[in-house]
């Protein structure tokens, strides 16, 4: 085995150092990129996306790694077996007298070894610089290493998939590339779950199918026929994912490129909106433009000055502006981004005097100097003086914005679970600027708010569980009501500044959203509550609005191609499981079956194989049909002399007859005599 | 099984697509002979060693190599064999060297003096890359490297393939060297049938996928016979012979090869009435080709063309 891994590393090695090249090039392109963004950031030159300081954590490394390690790892694998595809040097190979399990493992440990030259050892440099101080002005910490680790491992799957798609021995060419529809898929998992562990365990097992069918395909040279069942049920599942993502990126050329149009779909959207006097009305927008306004009785909104019907123009001019709260200020910990996304580890807050400032998730300030890139210190809510912890900063539930300049209130402001401070970057001090009551929990604030009013941006909102209060920037209450509804069921509170009456400042409204889970699971049946404030901060008037319903804007086209998928997976395009397009999709399903029965039987599939192959189809649609006709292998067929009917020619004798297969027709001429010598 | 055969097949069958490249094969290879497989291109050949060496997976059928099931050769079978390939491909970036090296390293019995025989018999440095190899030169690299494991089987895909008569000379030879040991056989596909004549105890004919002969190389060469008829004029009609392989129609005369012509095949000629008939001794080529060639009556394919404008 020891030489064949050599033979394989010496055959291969070119082929590593041209991944190292690329690996190298693009990390330092990448690391460079994150040096701009920061001088950038440091030189207020541009609108930067923050989320490139850290090189291991920034978007385009990871895709650009991503692409190139996908590439790298099916073209090394595909190399591999296609140097020994001629059928002689093939036979050369597998006469070696080892077993072909063995033979597998050399390729496989050469291959993963060259592959961990080609696209590790760059990682392994790009990682030591980042660790160095002095070259990157953003916290580290090793968690941040992992969308790097997975990437890399996603990698090997490609690996996988390219031996497969270089061995398999399919009679339609297509299909023997197949096994990196798995691999892609096990990809675009990589930037959709949220944690590592859940990557490992889709990497694992996609890695796992794809080495049994290599190591199946080791065994038989390439066919499916002779692998041991391992190797065919792993082969058959990677086909199935390659068929589905075959199918799927069809179905989404076909409905792109034909449906969509025929259909001439364009997207409206509705919402309430409220004007500056406090009327509500439903306005739908077509394609950012607003195409109707109608009051709640449904009648078009008419222009105060000529009581003619409204101009849109004009209309967006009464809109009323405010803020909106989510309640569900988090322990830094607990904020729940996906591990590839930087804000699970650190939120850029502030850049005061070439110093970034972050909130990581610990709930501590961390300052950088950006011009040399290296760590200054920390900031600290005070200590009240008892305590020896101090309690940590929490951390907005759905982060930050990425374009911002960096001075607005709303970044000087930060929380913990019973205060809201001020942070001074310039003085690098930390002062509270209002503190709940002692049974309360600060839930959401807001300082960012938008408004006509020159003092609109002075006020902060803040929410816990029983009260909305709106301070001032000096800590004075401008007002206090309660929470209610339940912000376990309305998390999402949305204010508005209205036209001031009167001279007073305290005449605003406030809407109460439902969680759209909640309202999902109750068939979108909770209303929007909203109220009005007096000025002496009463509920004037108060409303439910129902939920502008978003079921059934699934379009036709979405619809019918579902059905093409699996019959689970139409239950996530349409929840109501006896709609007419699951029961379609169902119906089909079972057609599909019938169809794979039919082509059992007529191949003469052993009863387990046929109910096996059945079963699997009607779980998965076309897509397992699509399966069966790339896996399997389709015999010849030829009419039986004894019984006339068409039967397979790689059995022992007639599967309807069991007439055995005729000898060769003998022509009078052949010459058959002992072999003994004389 | 026989132990004393080496080679064993039962209705062995292969197709690809809708063709049957080996239809029912039941063959015997005894031990200790050189076993010579014979056939035109595309006949099967390549095919039936390709499934005996476990390399292809039979349609149907079954059959053994050295006593085991073809389907599942082990390392150990494997070592016993040695296989040399029809294109002698091997990996192009090495040398002689490294190829002898790397052969060495999988079998125990591995003879560096063979190797280095063989190799230098055909002037193959050690430093040589083997994509700078002739064909032939390659084919001398291969066989060293097919016979320095000592193989107590030797299958041999078309050996001769691409050697100059010198090299086929020698490959005669190292096959005559490795079956002085009576246990050694040698299994072996040609197209050179004066290197079968000298060599071959035994030959298998393939014709268009099914085996048509399996005999002693003797017996195969006197089966197959051929007479020559003179007449006056033109040749008369031939009538139905038993055994009839080709009858070749000249301007007054007759030759017809069947295979084997007794009394009764005697006595159907001479009721032609020719003025002259005699045997014509064949040898093994032209025995070959009159087995393998077009059966039937016809005449030369030049004397098709006469009178043609």
């Amino acid at each position: 085995m020891k030489t064949l891994i050599q033979k394989d590393l010496r055959e291969n090695f070119k082929v590593a150092v041209i991944g190292l090249l690329f690996f190298s090039v693009l990390l330092l392109q990448a690391y460079q990129s994150c040096l701009a963004v920061l001088t950038g950031l440091l030189n207020r030159t541009m609108s930067v996306q923050v989320n490139n300081l850290q090189p291991l954590l920034a978007t385009n490394l990871l895709i650009e790694t991503a692409f190139l390690c996908a590439i790298f790892g099916a073209a090394l694998g595909w190399l591999q077996t296609r140097n020994e595809a001629h059928r002689d040097l093939w036979a050369f190979l597998i006469h070696r007298p080892v077993t072909r399990t063995e033979i597998f493992l050399s390729k496989v440990i050469a291959g993963l070894s060259l592959y961990v030259l080609g696209a590790g050892l760059p990682m392994v440099v790009l990682l030591a610089v980042v660790r160095m101080p002095g070259h990157v002005a953003a916290p580290f910490e090793w968690a941040m290493v992992l969308p790097l680790v997975s990437i890399f491992l996603a990698g090997i799957v490609f690996y996988f998939a390219g031996l497969l798609t270089g061995l398999r021995q399919a009679r339609w060419f297509v299909s023997r590339s197949f096994g990196l529809g798995l691999a892609i898929a096990a990809m675009l998992s990589l930037f959709s779950l949220p944690e590592f562990w859940q990557m490992l365990i889709v990497l694992t097992v996609a890695a796992a199918v794809l080495a049994t069918a290599v190591w199946g395909a080791y065994q038989s040279g390439g066919f499916y026929r002779g692998q041991p069942l391992a190797g065919r049920l792993a082969l058959g599942l990677a086909m199935t994912a390659g068929c589905g993502t075959a199918l799927l990126v069809g179905i989404g050329l076909f409905s792109t490129l034909v449906l969509y149009p025929l259909t001439n779909r364009s997207l409206d959207y509705s919402a309430y909106q409220m004007t500056r006097a406090g009327t509500i009305c439903q306005v739908t927008w077509r394609d950012n433009e607003i195409v109707s306004a109608v009051d709640l009785a449904g009648h078009p909104l008419l222009n105060p000055h000529t009581g003619e019907k409204i101009e849109f123009k004009e209309l967006q001019k009464q809109f009323a502006y405010g803020g909106t709260v989510v309640s569900g200020m988090n322990h830094p910990r607990e904020n729940q981004n996906n591990y590839q996304n930087d804000t699970r580890f650190f939120t850029l807050l502030n850049c005061t005097d070439k110093v970034l400032w972050y909130l990581d998730r610990h709930g501590k300030l961390i300052g950088f100097d950006g011009r040399t890139r290296k760590f200054i210190g920390t900031l600290e809510p005070p200590s009240d003086g008892g305590t020896v912890t101090r309690e940590p900063f929490l951390r907005q539930h759905n982060g930050y914005f990425y374009y911002n300049s960096y001075n607005d209130v709303s970044r000087k402001l930060l929380p913990t679970a019973k205060t809201i401070y001020l942070v001074d970057f310039k003085e690098r001090s930390v002062a509270p600027l209002f503190t709940v009551t002692n049974k309360e929990v600060i839930g959401g604030y807001e300082g960012d708010l938008a408004g006509y009013r020159e003092n609109s941006r002075n006020a902060i909102l803040i929410t816990t569980r029983k009260t909305i209060r709106l301070v001032d920037t000096a800590g004075s209450v401008l007002f206090t009501v309660p929470y209610q509804p339940a912000d376990t069921e309305y998390p999402q509170v949305q204010f508005t500044f209205l036209q001031p009456t009167n001279g007073s400042i305290n005449h605003f409204a406030l809407w109460f959203y439902p969680d759209s889970e909640t309202n999902r699971m109750a068939g979108w049946k909770m209303p929007i509550h909203a109220l009005w404030l007096g000025p002496d901060q009463t509920v004037t008037q108060s409303a439910d609005l129902p939920f502008l319903n978003r079921e059934g804007s699934t379009s036709w086209p979405d619809q019918m191609t579902a059905t093409l998928l699996p019959p689970a997976l139409h239950l996530t395009v349409d929840p109501k499981i006896t709609s007419v397009w699951n029961l379609a999709g169902l119906a089909l399903a079972f057609v599909y079956a019938l169809v794979g029965w039919w082509l059992a039987r007529r191949y003469h599939f052993t009863t387990q194989t046929r109910v096996g192959w059945t079963l699997f189809i009607f779980l998965f649609g076309l897509v397992g049909l699509l399966a069966l006709l790339c896996t399997e292998e389709w015999p010849m067929r030829e009419t039986c002399p004894q019984c006339k009917k068409l039967r397979v020619v790689d059995r022992e004798s007639c599967e309807h007859c069991a007439s055995p297969f005729l000898p060769p027709e003998v022509t009078g001429t052949e010459i058959f005599a002992p072999l003994t010598k004389a | 099984m026989n132990e004393k055969s080496v080679i064993q097949t039962h209705g062995l069958t292969k197709y690809f697509g809708r063709k049957p490249a080996v239809y029912e094969l039941n063959l015997e290879v005894p031990r200790g002979c050189v076993f010579a497989f014979l056939g035109r291109n595309g006949s099967g050949k390549t095919t039936t060693i390709r499934m005996l060496m476990g390399l292809v997976q039979p349609t149907r059928g079954a059959g053994t190599i050295l006593g085991h099931d073809i389907r599942s050769l082990t390392p150990e079978i494997r070592a016993r064999i040695g296989y040399l390939t029809e294109e002698h491909q091997l990996y192009s970036w090495m040398n002689v060297k490294e190829c002898g090296e790397f052969q060495a390293k999988f079998h125990a019995k591995w003879n560096d003096k063979i190797y280095r025989g063989v190799v230098g018999h055909f002037g193959l440095k050690p430093t040589a890359t083997v994509k700078d190899l002739s064909r032939g030169e390659r084919a001398g690299l291969c066989l060293a490297l097919t016979l320095a494991p000592q193989p107590e089987l030797l299958m041999l895909d078309d050996p001769g393939l691409g050697l100059d008569p010198v090299a086929r000379r020698a490959l005669v030879e190292s096959m005559i060297f490795l079956t002085r040991k009576s246990d050694r056989t040698i299994f072996f596909s040609s197209h050179h049938l004066s290197d079968v004549e000298r060599v071959a105890d035994y030959i298998a004919v393939f014709d268009r996928s099914v085996l048509r002969a399996s005999c002693p190389l003797e017996k195969f060469q006197e089966s197959v016979q051929q007479m020559r008829l003179r007449f006056p004029g033109a040749p008369p009609a031939l009538p139905k012979i038993p055994g009839l392989l080709q009858a070749i129609r000249t301007e007054n005369e007759l030759r017809v090869t069947c295979v084997r012509a007794n009394g009764e095949t005697e006595k159907i000629l001479r009721g032609l009435a020719p003025l002259e008939m005699e045997a014509v001794p064949l040898g093994l080529e032209d025995a070959f080709i009159s087995y393998l060639g077009e059966r039937g009556e016809k005449t030369f394919i030049l004397s098709e063309l006469e009178g043609q404008p």
